[in-house]
């Protein structure tokens, strides 16, 4: 065993004083702290980029207005 | 060291079985700081500590009519804030703190500051302590945090001295090896 490696975690994991609203927690008056769960955020996000991608992919392509065709465009499909 | 209380923490018990508040109040006095320092060197981080902290006394309360004084007291509070610990690892997505943390930082961003060049070692050994698993973790923190004994660790992790013995060993020898870096 290194004295070393024992000396360190000694110094380094010494006992602290517990917060004094840590009674308060207990008693229920304070809740705990806000935040969200990473895999809410995480699947969140997936959602979000599958219907992004979705939509990108299913999205229809601009059809062009016949307004904007050069004329006799209509004859080189329809003779 | 609650002493006093491990010779008259029967009294004590019954007094929080009858629902008295003023013994659950020396109760939580007695054992906060050891609760809370398990849970802080667990779990590497105050708000998760604070968590498991909250858990293990709201349990302690309500399950206190099931200590039949076969083990000692403390024993069985220790028994608590290990399985919370557990607990707490086991549901694996940590929180992602909203408001405390960044609250903290613009409260104190020199402090802040002076604390990362200052705590260099604290915050190695601290994160080589972090990587090791829940099992040899624990060991390491009721022996260093705690200064229990290879028997009283034993009795509270429900294994043989022989195990407990075995799985500092592991952990003396893996936080040699990450911290060789730091041992000039």
């Amino acid at each position: 065993m290194s004295e070393w490696v024992d000396l360190q975690l000694a110094h380094q994991l010494t006992a602290v004083k517990a917060p004094d609203e840590l009674w308060e927690r207990v008693q229920g008056r304070s809740r705990r702290r806000q935040g969200v769960p990473g895999l809410a955020l995480a699947t969140a996000a997936a959602v979000l980029a599958v219907v992004a991608m979705a939509y990108s992919s299913t999205r229809p392509r601009e059809i062009p207005k016949f307004g904007s065709l050069p004329p006799g465009s209509c004859l080189q499909c329809h003779l | 060291m609650p002493v006093a209380l491990e010779g008259g923490h029967q009294k004590l018990v019954e007094s929080c079985r009858r629902g008295e508040r003023d013994a659950f109040r020396a109760l939580f006095e007695a054992y906060k700081d050891r609760v809370y320092s398990i849970a802080l060197r667990f779990s590497g981080d105050e708000a998760l500590a604070m968590d498991i902290a909250q858990d293990v006394f709201v349990k302690l309360f309500s399950s206190i009519g099931e200590f039949r004084g076969e083990a000692a007291f403390s024993t069985w509070i220790y028994r608590l804030v290990v399985n919370c610990c557990l607990d707490h690892k086991r549901r694996s997505w940590r929180l992602i703190p909203i408001a405390d943390d960044l609250l903290a930082m613009l409260r104190a961003p020199g402090d802040s500051l002076d604390r990362m060049l200052h705590s260099e070692m604290r915050e190695r050994v601290r994160a080589a302590v972090e990587k090791l698993s829940p099992e040899l973790r624990m060991v390491v923190v009721l022996r260093y945090t705690e200064g229990l004994s290879y028997d009283e660790i034993a009795e509270v992790l429900g294994c043989a001295s022989g195990t407990v013995a075995s799985r500092l060993n592991r952990a003396h020898k893996m936080l040699e090896r990450r911290l060789a870096c730091l041992n000039g």
